[in-house]
């Protein structure tokens, strides 16, 4: 059996997507030690993402049934123009994604903005602009020990 | 071309780019002249490199293989498969593997030999059909005539408790561009598929010709009551005749299910119509690939093994369609210079043994080629994999890849729908979420996505789906198979 790393459900060696979730499951790589931080700049919140997961990024909203997976409404998303479905971040070992769900705002990386539905990689010391969200992103191969709010 | 490239490299005539690339490096490291100074192996090593040369680039092994036929004076058509992964694992539990098996013709079209066709449209004028989809029909049906060429044939058949013939086969002719007969067809009654079908493939065998091709295009909305098993036993023989059946639904009555194995028996395909332009495109690449038949009554015998079940099959190119998992799979037509490509998804048995070789399939595939005298038109496909201890990891070949993730996204929002019938809303619901978050991923499915997302907030307050979205949800994620204007060229 293996294990979709994405919703935990069980698969058949041989799947290739995980059949509860659709997400990709012949390309895992197993957990290594490296971490992917999103610090939120102007609360100084931070945020541990774990690795080979998607994490969509957006806010909620009253009447909305797909909850985002990182939810900013609560640091005032919505003033600063984040969509309730703005991005996703794939994470893997050392490294990460952004993929821009053609939001309103759009996404921007060190300033400048992303094509929609496109995969751009992250690195180390990027600031991610949803809208005029700020986050600034730690990639470390170190454990991180400050405290961290759980996902 | 010299004989037995295959054999060269110690393979047998399916190997895979895998196979042929471990081959041919496991025979040069042998052959090399600085490893091996005889002068036969120095002779042994071109012959390598010329095989290697030809099998490793796709486009030079479909051209050897369809020489290779020609030579041995079977059909120029053959099969090659690639698998999403190299070998077996020799593990105690069940293990999955996916083929995609491509059905191959490389020769041009040339005007002379191309097929007349016949085309019947049977239409459905029961009462719900009145107004708006009863101007569409007619508006496909005129364009049926527009885009059918001079020798082919035609003819219209309207149903309802009962069945009339509007227009008996006819040879197609300018004048019925603008035909009274289909601008007088009423609606009024009920929907009896049966009287419609049997009407349409009596009509088509009246037509009934060695080089025409005949094709059923049903055009419905509504339910059948009680003839279901009879009008399943009928597409079973159109498809024995080799009459196509294909089948457009209209609006959220008709019974998707049904309609699906109807035409799934016949070799054709089932669709939601949900505007004239989309109705006008199939009609046109309807009718362009059936004025361009190679071969037509494709019908893969299957042979079971004891190792691998086949738990589904999917034809996804020229049309995406699910295939009835039987004995016998009705692949449709296969049109000059063109493929036919099916996915095949096989569960294998636990406890395997190192070594071993399993059979996956084990099939004949026969066909009629009009342009062909010699009776036996057939080619033997058979997928075999290895079992090994260890293994190579390797990257899956991309177009299965995505094949295999669209069908994903089909079953996801299949099973949505059992469950919200059999009343599971919250399993519905989020098998919907996911749905829509992977669609909405993609440009292509965007709108797709934030049709599901609506769909699944409907599901979760117990509104349940609203009309017609479930079967644009259906037919929408099946769509996504379909590779879209893209080069089915691989390597």
């Amino acid at each position: 059996m293996i294990k979709c790393p994405n919703c935990h459900h069980k698969e058949r060696n041989g799947t290739l997507f995980c059949s509860e979730c659709g997400a990709e499951i012949f390309n895992v790589i197993p957990d290594g030690v490296s971490e992917v931080v999103l610090e939120f700049i102007e609360t100084g919140k931070k945020l541990r993402l774990k690795e080979n997961r998607e994490y969509t990024i957006g806010r909620m909203g009253k009447t909305q049934a797909l909850i985002p997976d990182v939810d900013l409404s609560q640091y005032g998303a919505f003033q600063k123009g984040v969509s309730r479905l703005h991005a996703i971040i794939k994470t893997y070992p050392g490294k990460c994604m952004i993929i821009d769900l053609d939001s309103a705002n759009g996404t921007k990386i060190n300033g400048e903005r992303i094509a929609a539905y496109v995969d751009t990689p992250l690195k180390n010391g990027d600031t991610i602009n949803l809208g005029s969200f700020k986050i600034l992103l730690h990639i470390s191969d170190q454990h991180v020990t400050e405290k961290l709010c759980p996902v | 071309m010299g004989a037995g490239l295959f054999e060269t490299l110690g393979l047998s005539n399916n190997a895979s780019p895998d196979e042929i690339r471990h081959a041919y490096f496991d025979a040069a490291r042998r052959l090399h002249p600085d490893a091996n100074p005889s002068p036969d192996a120095a002779n042994q090593f071109m012959a390598i490199q010329k095989a290697y040369d030809v099998l490793s680039n796709t486009e030079k092994r479909i051209d050897y293989l369809i020489s290779q036929a020609i030579n041995e004076g079977r059909p120029p058509v053959i099969a090659q498969a690639q698998f999403s992964i190299e070998s077996l694992q020799a593990i105690p539990e069940e293990q999955y593997i996916y083929a995609l098996l491509e059905i191959i013709n490389t020769e041009e079209a040339k005007a002379h030999v191309l097929p007349t066709s016949s085309v019947c449209l049977v239409i459905d004028r029961s009462t719900s059909m009145q107004d708006k989809r009863i101007d569409m029909v007619k508006k496909a049906a005129y364009e049926l005539m527009k885009q059918l060429r001079q020798d082919d044939w035609v003819s219209i058949v309207t149903f309802s408790d009962r069945a009339e013939q509007v227009i008996p086969p006819t040879r197609v002719k300018k004048s019925m561009l603008s035909d009274p007969r289909i601008a007088s067809i009423q609606t009024g009654g009920g929907t009896e598929i049966l009287r419609g079908l049997e009407c349409g493939l009596d009509v088509l065998t009246q037509t009934s010709n060695k080089d025409t091709n005949r094709h059923l295009i049903l055009m419905t909305d509504g339910h059948t009551y009680g003839d279901e098993e009879e009008c399943l036993q009928l597409a079973q023989q159109a498809g024995d005749k080799g009459i196509i059946i294909s089948a457009l639904g209209f609006g959220s009555e008709w019974n998707d299910t049904f309609l699906d194995r109807l035409t799934g028996l016949s070799g054709g395909t089932a669709r939601l119509v949900t505007s004239v332009d989309e109705l006008r495109q199939f009609i046109r690449s309807q009718v362009a690939s059936l004025s361009k038949v190679y071969a037509c009554n494709l019908n893969l015998h299957i042979e079971g093994s004891p190792q691998a079940t086949l738990v589904d099959m999917f034809r996804i190119y020229p049309d995406a369609s699910p295939l009835p998992v039987d004995i016998q799979a009705r692949l449709g037509n296969l049109p000059f210079n063109d493929r036919i490509k099916i996915l095949l998804e096989y569960k294998i048995a636990p406890k395997l043994n190192e070594g071993e070789t399993i059979t996956l399939l084990q099939g004949i595939l026969t066909m009629e080629i009009p342009t062909r005298k010699e009776p036996l038109n057939r080619i033997e496909i058979s997928l075999r994999r290895t079992v090994r201890e260890d293994q190579e990891k390797s990257i899956p070949p991309r177009e299965l890849v995505e094949a295999i993730e669209k069908l994903t996204l089909y079953r996801l929002q299949e099973k949505a729908r059992e469950e919200e019938a059999a009343g599971d809303h919250v399993n519905a619901t989020r098998h919907l979420k996911n749905l829509a978050t992977r669609l909405l991923q993609k440009k292509e499915s965007d709108n797709l996505g934030k049709m599901v997302l609506s769909e699944a907030e409907k599901i979760q307050s117990g509104k349940g789906y609203s009309p017609e979205a479930e079967k644009r949800i259906k037919y929408g994620t099946r769509a996504l198979l379909l590779p879209m204007a893209k080069e089915s060229k691989n390597d």
